[in-house]
This record gives C-alpha cells, structure tokens and sequence, in this order.
C-alpha cells in the first residue's frame, strides 16, 4: 500500500480534512504530549496544552509553508502555547504548584510497580522532580525540557525556540546548575 | 577547539558535549582531553552525577489511554472547529449528502415563513398567485418532513416579537420560535416513524434518549437512514454508553463497507475498551486489508490485554497463510 507523503497530508489538512491532519500528527503526538507535560504542572493540564495547541496547529495550517519541516513547526506551537497558557494562568498556575507539592498529582517520571517500596520511591521521586521543574524560568524551561527530555541538539533546539544556540547553551547551564542545587538540597 | 580553563566555560563546554553540540572532531578532541585534564573529568563526572536522578531522554510518561483520550478529545474539537468555519462550497456539498436534513430544514423555514404570512395577512380574502405556489410548495415539503406529523395543537409559539407595526395601515413584521411535543403512533417498521428517530439520534436528544431510540431501532438496524444515523453515532456521540449501544446494532451489519470503516475507526480511536472489543469481534469475521492494517497497529498499542494477544494472533496467522502459499 502507498504511504500519503507529508507533503499531500498537509496540503489535504490545510483544506479541512481532519484524517489527514490526524495522520499527520500521529507519528508526534506521543513527544508533543511529553513537551506539554514538561511544561505542565499536572497531567490534566499538560492535556489541556496538548489540545490547545492541536487545534491552534489545524488553525494556522493554511499559513504554514511547506518550506520547514511539519515537526519542528508544530514543536514551536506546542512551546508556543505552553508558554502562553502558563502566563495566563500564572497565579493559578503558582497556587497549583503549592498544592501539587502537597498532593503529589504531577507527571510520572519514573514508574516502577514492581514492589509497593518501590512504588512509594518512585512517587517521592516523581514528586521532587516535579518540585524541581517548578523551580525554572519558562525559557530554562523549554531548553531543559526539549534538550534533555526530547533528546534535542542545541541548534534544533535554537531552531524551535526562535533563538541563537549560544542563548539555549546558557539556558541549559543556568537550568541544570539550579536543579543541581536543589537535586543536592534534597539528597543531604 | 581550545579547553577552556575558567570552570563556567568548562561547564559550558561539558554541556555542549552533552547535548550533541560538538562535530565528530571536537567531540574525540574531548574525549581525548578527559584522560589529560582533571578539572574537565571532575566537571564531567559532577554532571554526569546529575543524570543518574534525571537522566538525559528521562520524560514523562504518557501511557496508550491518556493517548487515546486526547485523540478522541481532538478529533471532537477538529469536528467542531469544522463546524464552525462556513464555506459555501462545503456548505453546499454538505447539504446534498444530508438530502433528509435539507428537506426538513427547508420545510421548517418555509413552514415557518407561511405562518408568519398568515399572521400577517389581515383578512382571508383571495390568495394571489405567488401565496399559493408558495403553500402548495410547504405542502409538497412536509410530506417528508416531521412538521406533516404535528397537529395543529400541538405546538406552541413562543419568544414572539414585534419588529415593527404601522398603525395607520396595520401593515405588522413579526418573529417568533415554534415549539411543539407531538405523539405519534405506530409501527417502528414504518420508513416514516424510524426515518425521523434515526435524524433524531444525529440531533441533540439527551443521552438516555439516544440510547433508548438505538435500543428501539435495533429490529430495523439495515435501514438506509437507521445505520447511517448508528454511524454518526459511533463516530461521533460524546457518551461512551450510547456509543457501545450503536457499536453493538451495528456488528450485524458488519459485512457492509460503510459499517467496517467505522468499526475500524471506533477499534482505532475510541478511548472506550468495551467500543473498541465490540468493535473488534465485529471485525474479526470480515479480515480484509484495511481491517488487517488496523488489528496490526492495535497488536501493538492497543490498551486492552485481549485486543492486543487477538490481534496479534490473527495477524500472525494470516501472514504465515501468505507465506504457505
């Protein structure tokens, strides 16, 4: 069977076919979830972003030229929502965080089920990671997330970021040097 | 590639090692210079040390049903965002594959326009010409429409507004919405009575409304308008309950292309794992390709233990059948 190229999805989804934009996003949305839940303070609103930007994405598809690639554009769209969304809901967002360190309600990092002491290290863990996230500027933010939990280059990230590789290289080096601290705080 | 000695641009340097800023040259030049220089192995290892809490490519997990859920999710909002954009091509498109929505809508307009002309009309004198073509138009409509089936007291009239009255000529313009309940009886055999609860379904009726009306239309489920009305339904509803009730009138039907393609779809995306194991013991009797290419992606992703292993296991058999021959 022919496979669909991008090329003739995105040209069928800028008409308003929603199985070609379907099929487009299919092989990402598993890695644009996981921006969105780098980015979001609990799961539910790492879902929300994930929507958010899905539909912007649909929206802003007759405008998007097939010059770049259709990844690193819908990449930027995430970011760009989370972003958005976040400084929307900054004081919501702050007064969550609060109650996410109470409760423990945030994304799973780690996930080991094999004994209920395990489980229970796990969910610590799960928990301070959240807590350190929370501690980054947006910008230190989106480096950290799609640098070390993407797995993306420093130019690729620059790339998605709008921004020189030297300004992500900083952003990398202030982001871990801040989890470094709290990583050490927490350990002694 | 010069090493730095300050110890921030060490770190920096360390950092672009990390994340696969260095070219080939650069990166065996460090690698190199770790046997040599101290500080860097230190710096090395300092940040290495960090990883082993949060190590490189470590994110959250996203589990197959908080997958599903978002691309159901999606799908309702893309629908929606579809709805909402107007474009008179697709606008007409659309209303010639609904011919029954188009009747209905022109009959509800028309009767509508009719009785607000006969509102207006002072007195019962003599219908001209265009009055007339215009009501037997009306008549010839509700034949296939729902209003031929409310009496004349069964509706109410409601939110009337008066736009604007001459008083000196009496000339009057008037709107108002129409609201009626109407008792029908009958046979469910009858194309009119399950013709207009299959349009019903595709309508905003409540949840309970649209499982009881599916539940009532299962004796004539091979109707044209009934298993049309079941796959808007499946694909569409918001209510898992009602879409496990259309799921389960339409597996008779399976041996339709129109019904397999939706089935397909509902094992694919439904977030629902009774929808989808309905779905799929429907398929399973009708293995063609595009069912095959499907029970292939869900062997693997599919949240369901039993979906996958059966899947899987009729994959695997057809393919060695293919190899056999």
């Amino acid at each position: 069977m022919l496979r669909e190229t991008e090329e003739e999805l995105v040209r069928a989804a800028q008409a308003g076919n929603i199985t070609a934009f379907e099929r487009l996003v299919r092989g990402m949305e598993q890695q644009m979830l996981a921006v969105a839940a780098g980015f979001a303070h609990c799961p539910d609103d790492a879902n929300d972003i994930y929507q958010d930007a899905m539909l912007a994405a649909y929206r802003a598809l007759p405008n998007f030229k097939l010059e770049s690639k259709f990844s690193t554009w819908l990449y930027k769209i995430v970011v760009n929502t989370s972003l958005s969304n976040r400084r929307k809901l900054k004081r919501a967002w702050q007064k969550m965080t609060a109650l996410q360190n109470e409760v423990g309600q945030g994304e799973q990092y780690c996930e080991n089920t094999d004994t209920p002491e395990a489980r229970i290290l796990d969910g610590e863990l799960n928990t301070q990671i959240n807590q350190a996230l929370a501690k980054l500027t947006d910008t230190e933010r989106i480096a950290f997330v799609l640098c070390h939990q993407q797995g993306f280059k420093i130019r690729e990230a620059a790339e998605v970021m709008s921004c020189s590789g030297n300004s992500v290289k900083v952003l990398l080096f202030r982001a871990r040097n801040k989890l470094k601290v709290f990583w050490r705080n927490i350990t002694s | 590639m010069n090493i730095p000695e300050d110890k921030e641009q060490l770190q920096h340097l360390v950092i672009r090692y990390l994340y696969g800023d260095l070219n080939d040259a650069e990166k065996s030049q460090f690698t190199e210079e770790l046997g040599q220089n101290d500080a860097l192995q230190k710096m090395l290892e300092q940040e290495q040390y960090f990883e082993s809490a949060l190590p490189i490519g470590a994110q959250p997990s996203i589990d197959a049903e908080r997958m599903q859920g978002n691309r159901w999710l999606l799908r309702q909002r893309l629908q929606q965002e579809n709805r909402g954009r107007f474009s008179l091509r697709q606008w007409l498109q659309s209303l010639f594959e609904r011919p029954l929505t188009l009747a209905f809508q022109t009959a509800g307009m028309a009767a509508t326009f009719v009785l607000g002309l006969m509102i207006a009309t002072p007195s019962p004198g003599p219908v001209d010409q265009s009055g007339v073509s215009t009501l037997a138009s009306v008549q010839q409509s509700q034949e296939t429409s729902p209003l031929a089936l409310i009496n004349d007291e069964d509706y109410e009239i409601f939110e009337l507004q008066v736009a604007s009255y001459d008083a000196a000529s009496g000339d009057i313009d008037l709107s108002f919405s129409l609201a009626s309940e109407t008792h029908i009886s009958g046979n469910i055999a009858d194309e009119e009575i399950h013709g207009l609860m299959a349009v019903a379904l595709t309508n905003d009726i409540d949840s309970a409304a649209r499982m009881e009306t599916i539940d009532v239309l299962q004796p004539v489920v091979s109707g044209d308008r009934v298993y049309e009305a079941l796959i808007y339904v499946l694909t569409n509803d918001q209510n898992p309950g009602v879409r496990y009730q259309a799921v389960q009138s339409l597996v008779e039907l399976a041996h339709e292309d129109s019904v397999r393609e939706a089935l397909r779809y509902a094992l694919s995306e439904d977030v629902n794992p009774g929808v989808r194991l309905e779905a799929f013991q429907a398929l399973v009797n009708y293995p063609d390709e595009a069912t095959l290419a499907v029970f292939r992606q869900q062997m693997d992703v599919d949240s369901n233990e039993y979906i996958r292993a059966q899947a899987r296991s009729i994959v695997e058999e057809t393919d060695n059948r293919t190899i056999e021959l």
